[in-house]
């Protein structure tokens, strides 16, 4: 498995994402999100939710990074069951989804 | 930090984009695009024959409307959490559902079967979803031809 993206989130959690998982499943269904905007986004999330399905996934959000809508979030879900945190997918939407939990903003 | 709130007490509950209702061409498999991955056991269908640039806006019980960002039409359907939670609350669509997941294969994500399976699911989608538009009335996100 190839590394194409290791880096850290504002909570100092390293997270990474492997090759297989960014072509055979993010990029084949939206061809257009770029391994710059999902780093962006685990970088310096708007705000970070927890996964309603997936006791140890979160979701990262940030908006502004889809350069052909602005307006559009980006959502990265990262799962935490090992030593560093793993990008499972990546998809843009119109607004966070309303009924997850927030567990960091920046004010927080 | 841990909070207590929920997204909607920050960014409200309304879909920032008013979705455009899309007929679903049955009999005609060939029109669509579908996916199913098991990490995130979620199903994409896309009603243009392939994927096209889209957002997913989010309706209701883990299932979003892909709809195009600039025109707010829907292009196709993305489900989470469908053995999860979706399946158990459909048990006829449940009752298949093992048989066409052994067509697909694991690196693909896709089979002519389940392209036919999700045909018929995406008819039980136009049957019970109904999203709210920016005036307030229903508009149905999906319909037969």
């Amino acid at each position: 498995m190839v590394l194409v993206l290791n880096c850290v989130d504002p909570r100092g959690y390293r997270i990474v994402m492997y090759s297989d998982r960014y072509q055979n499943h993010i990029v084949r269904r939206r061809d257009y999100i770029t391994i710059g905007s999902i780093e962006d986004t685990l970088h310096g999330p708007e705000v970070i939710t927890a996964d309603e399905q997936y006791e140890l996934r979160e979701n990262y959000y940030l908006q502004g990074v889809m350069e052909d809508y602005p307006a559009l979030f980006l959502k990265v879900v990262v799962e935490f069951g090992g030593v560093d945190g793993k990008v499972i997918t990546a998809f843009d939407v119109d607004r966070p989804k309303p009924t997850e939990r927030i567990i960091w903003s920046p004010a927080c | 930090m841990v909070t207590r709130m929920l997204v909607k007490d920050v960014y409200g509950d309304a879909s920032r984009i008013q979705l455009k209702a899309r007929s679903i061409p049955i009999g005609d498999p060939s029109s669509l695009w579908v996916d199913y991955d098991r990490d995130t056991d979620s199903i994409i269908i896309y009603l243009t024959g392939k994927p096209v640039r889209c957002t997913s806006v989010y309706v209701d019980d883990n299932i979003y409307a892909l709809a195009d960002p600039a025109t707010g039409d829907i292009v196709g359907l993305q489900v989470d959490a469908w053995e999860r939670s979706f399946l158990p609350r459909h048990p006829d669509l449940q009752l298949v559902w093992p048989q066409i997941k052994k067509t697909i294969a694991p690196d693909e994500g896709w089979s002519e079967q389940l392209k036919v399976y999700l045909m018929f699911t995406a008819l039980v989608f136009s049957q019970m979803f109904n999203a709210e538009n920016g005036n307030g009335s229903s508009v149905a996100l999906l319909k037969p031809i």
